[in-house]
């Protein structure tokens, strides 16, 4: 039994160490082996031996919940971070070469990563919420650096491995070129598998599907647990902030969100909150704009029918907030009434007519 | 178009009409038409020559137009009685205008010698817009385009130059911030009675330097040669008071008798038609009197005002002798309540206790409280009292800048600024009278000496620098993934495969 502990503690150092303190700090990770559900257990329980190791994702941490929260929460990582960053592990692990066709292995560590994240709930408090994006936060961040090797006679490719050294050796005399590349998360082969486990990873960090809502894969949604985290007046801050740094992007991926509304059946309050964060997306848009709200209201590389929808929303929202107790948009009349006069042009009847049912809903959750 | 009313006839067409006690048919109101502004301020001119203004109850002086897009003024009030109503239609008469009675909105021509209870309409008005008046040779709907209140016109009304036949028994005089000292001294000099007062006149534009400070006289019963003076003096302007708070310049009158007209201006506030076409003065409170012989020096200097006699004849005045009744100010128990307590001088022996007491105080009294630090003493002042220090002496205030022990005032009562002038008048200083010390011999501090007492309550602290941990200026990079060695049957090894038994 003794001895069962001392492997899972090396298991958890190499993990802590090659793969967390990366995951928050940066620089090389590296994926080895799955992560049991066994191992999960004393995971939770452990403490890296190498005390800076604990020191370096704390600072870390410390850095990364300051961008967007301004308390002052527990900043070392908890079971449900441990297994969040277990389950990304093993995510990633669907991408080892050496686990390429072999089928029934890459189920069986799916099905782990299923169980690990059942373990997970929603998170019970602003500071849990916080804590689980700054840990995983930056999932999508991470690429694979692969390397093709060259020489006279073929072509070596090495994915996230280094090439041997006696492959390299003398390259000047033996012509050997050597190219790295990066593959981005979301251009790895992860397999079938991961494609709902990923979806249900990330519904376990609703901050950051709030703060990232242009990743792509998988589509940014309205879940109860996202509006449950922007009701905290700072989080709500952060994510309106990166709304408008992604803007360009937005329009598209904020109607489609607006879209699938009838499925998501949020109850009323939720429903109005999402409108509320709509106008309130255009407030800080127009305060971050100034005067050239209006075009850059409009600056799109296309207008699909999400965008549409989106722009619908936002004139329906706009005419329906109460003067008296909503607040203006910090723009003069005349550029206020151009405002609307653009969104008005770019959304058209029929997505403002569909914007307008949306605030209707909203309407009664705010009564 | 119009029928005669016969006595006592009790239906009429007209609404809102009824027979007075004279059998007289009346409305609520009456309605004077006149052409043009002109006749409406003739008209209120000669009103005010006999009867007061505020005769005219409820009085509005509105303009219409008529549905071709002409302009005529009418002049609307209660209708009393038709008393009133007659010497309103005699006036309007006079002026080629027209007099009507009603209630609301139809108005009926009002009585004249061919109907001497008054007419009633035939017919009324389909549409009778804001106001519909019914005359024997026309009847009209009008519509309402803006009331002219009486006050603004009144005010627009500049007074026209006429020679007064005698001096008025009382002047208001205005003179400049630079004349009126002087002007004081001569009133003083002269032996004419009279109050002054310091008014603001308030800035004419947002982009003039202020307010402006102005000397205000009243004088009771000016000499003529006085008043003579006064009006030929530029910067200054003799107004004739024709209200308790309305006056009109001296060799002016108002078109409208004034006097009738109390109700009309702000009984708190101080209005003075200048002549000239110079814009009214209107001065925000009417200002307190004070006597200018209070302000003026008790050290009577000028041989000239007093018969200077002695035993063996007059005295020559050539000489430089001179009589004088000044006397060395000196502190004399009150027993008038304290009042503005604001200062304290602690002695040396309280400083101690001084010191305990910084550390108890709140930070808005360290801030309120100046301090000024002298060899054998520590002056405290603070504007709003100082209750919250009670150590030392405490002093109260005489005007801005003069202090007495509280319990203690100055003998003899003169004004502060007489005091100030005696003790020099230097700007900025403080004075503070001691019990004890010789006569007539404050001590003075300078203003600017004192300093916030929490400037001065804390020593030099030694300071240690810390240095801040080096953190990372920017956000790290992205990670990147590199695959450890799995081999060729990746599961195998794997700890923690599966979940340890309950107890195991």
């Amino acid at each position: 039994m003794k001895k069962e502990r001392v492997v899972l503690q090396k298991a958890y150092d190499r993990f802590a160490t090659r793969f967390l303190r990366p995951l928050v700090a940066g620089g090389d990770m590296e994926v080895g082996h799955p992560i049991g559900p066994g191992a999960i257990d004393h995971f939770v329980d452990a403490q890296p031996s190498d005390s800076s190791v604990t020191a370096a994702i704390w600072e870390s941490l410390r850095l990364r919940i300051a961008d967007v929260y301004e308390g002052t929460p527990r900043w070392t990582p908890g079971p449900d971070e441990i297994r969040l960053a277990a389950a990304l592990h093993n995510l990633l692990w669907g991408s080892h070469p050496d686990a390429a066709g072999k089928r029934g292995a890459r189920r069986e560590v799916a099905e782990w990563t299923e169980q690990i994240l059942a373990a997970v709930g929603p998170p019970a408090t602003v500071e849990n919420a916080v804590l689980r994006h700054a840990v995983v936060g930056r999932f999508d961040e991470l690429a694979r650096r692969d390397t093709a090797v060259s020489t006279w006679a073929y072509r070596h490719r090495f994915h996230g491995r280094a090439p041997p050294k006696r492959l390299v050796a003398l390259p000047a005399v033996r012509r050997i070129r050597t190219e790295v590349s990066r593959v981005r998360f979301h251009d790895l082969p992860l397999g079938e598998e991961a494609e709902p486990l990923l979806e249900k990873f990330l519904r376990k960090t609703p901050l950051t599907i709030a703060i990232r809502p242009t990743l792509p894969r998988p589509a940014f949604r309205w879940h109860p647990e996202v509006i449950d985290v922007l009701q905290d007046v700072s989080l709500c801050r952060a994510a309106t902030y990166a709304w408008v740094d992604d803007w360009p992007a937005i329009p598209q991926v904020a109607g489609a969100a607006l879209g699938a509304l009838a499925h998501a059946r949020l109850d009323p309050p939720r429903l109005a909150f999402v409108v509320c964060f709509h106008y309130n997306l255009l407030l800080t848009f127009a305060h971050v704009s100034g005067t050239e709200t209006a075009e850059r209201l409009l600056a799109r590389p296309g207008m699909g029918p999400e965008a549409q929808l989106f722009y619908g929303t936002l004139f329906s929202a706009f005419q329906a907030m109460d003067a008296l107790r909503a607040p203006a948009l910090p723009v003069p009349d005349s550029e206020r009434a151009q405002i609307l006069q653009f969104l008005g042009e770019a959304a058209g009847a029929e997505p403002i007519e569909a914007g307008r049912k949306v605030v209707e809903a909203a309407a009664r959750g705010m009564a | 178009m119009l029928e005669r009313v016969v006595l006592n006839q009790s239906r009429f067409r007209t609404p809102g009409v009824a027979p007075d006690a004279r059998g007289v048919l009346l409305g609520q109101k009456g309605v004077l038409l006149i052409g043009t502004l002109e006749g409406v301020v003739r008209f209120l001119r000669i009103w005010s020559r006999d009867a007061s203004l505020d005769d005219l109850a409820q009085l509005a002086i509105r303009r219409v137009t008529t549905p071709l897009g002409g302009h005529e003024m009418v002049v609307e009030f209660a209708a009393q009685s038709s008393y009133v109503l007659d010497r309103a239609s005699a006036i309007a008469r006079l002026l080629g205008g027209f007099a009507f009675t009603g209630t609301a909105r139809h108005f009926v021509k009002y009585r004249d010698v061919a109907a001497p209870l008054g007419y009633d309409v035939a017919e009324l008005l389909a549409d009778p817009g804001d106001l519909a008046l019914y005359h024997d040779a026309f009847q009209q709907a009008y519509r309402h385009e803006r009331e002219i209140p009486l006050r603004e016109l009144l005010l627009r009304l500049s007074p026209a130059r006429t020679e007064e036949p005698q001096a008025p028994e009382t002047v208001l005089v205005l003179a400049k911030k630079g004349i009126g000292p002087s002007l004081q001294g001569y009133l003083y000099r002269s032996g004419v009675a009279a109050g002054v007062s310091v008014v603001d006149r308030p800035a004419r534009s947002a982009f003039g330097e202020g307010a402006e400070r102005l000397h205000l006289f009243r004088i009771e019963k000016i000499p003529e040669r006085v008043l003579a003076l006064l009006r030929a003096t530029p910067g200054i302007r003799v107004f004739s008071p024709v209200l308790d708070h309305v006056a009109v310049e001296v060799g002016h009158r108002h078109p409208v008798e004034l006097e009738g007209c109390a109700g009309v201006f702000d009984a708190q506030k101080l209005t003075l038609f200048p002549g000239g076409g110079a814009p009214v003065e209107i001065l925000d409170e009417i200002p307190p009197w004070t006597p200018i012989e209070t302000l003026s020096s008790i050290d009577l200097r000028d041989p000239g005002l007093v018969p200077m006699y002695s035993d063996a004849g007059p005295i020559d005045r050539t000489a430089g002798a001179r009589i004088t009744v000044a006397v060395p100010a000196r502190l004399a128990p009150s027993s008038a309540p304290w009042t503005k307590v604001v200062a304290t001088i602690v002695p040396p022996r309280q400083i101690d206790w001084l010191r305990k007491l910084v550390y108890a105080l709140p930070p808005s009294a360290l801030q309120d409280f100046q301090a000024f630090l002298a060899p054998d003493r520590v002056v405290l002042w603070n504007p709003k009292g100082i209750d919250a220090i009670p150590l030392g002496t405490f002093y109260t205030a005489i005007g801005s800048d003069l202090f007495v022990p509280a319990g203690w005032t100055l003998i003899p009562h003169v004004d502060s600024a007489v005091l100030r002038r005696a003790l020099g008048d230097e700007t900025g200083m403080f004075y503070f009278f001691e019990i004890g010390e010789a006569d007539g011999r404050p001590f003075a501090v300078r203003q600017s000496s004192f300093v916030p007492l929490s400037h001065r309550s804390v020593l030099p602290l030694a300071s240690q620098t810390l240095v801040a941990v080096d953190a990372p200026a920017a956000e790290p990079a992205p990670p990147e993934v590199l695959h450890g060695p799995v081999g060729t049957f990746p599961l195998w090894g794997v700890p923690g495969k599966t979940v340890p038994k309950e107890g195991g």
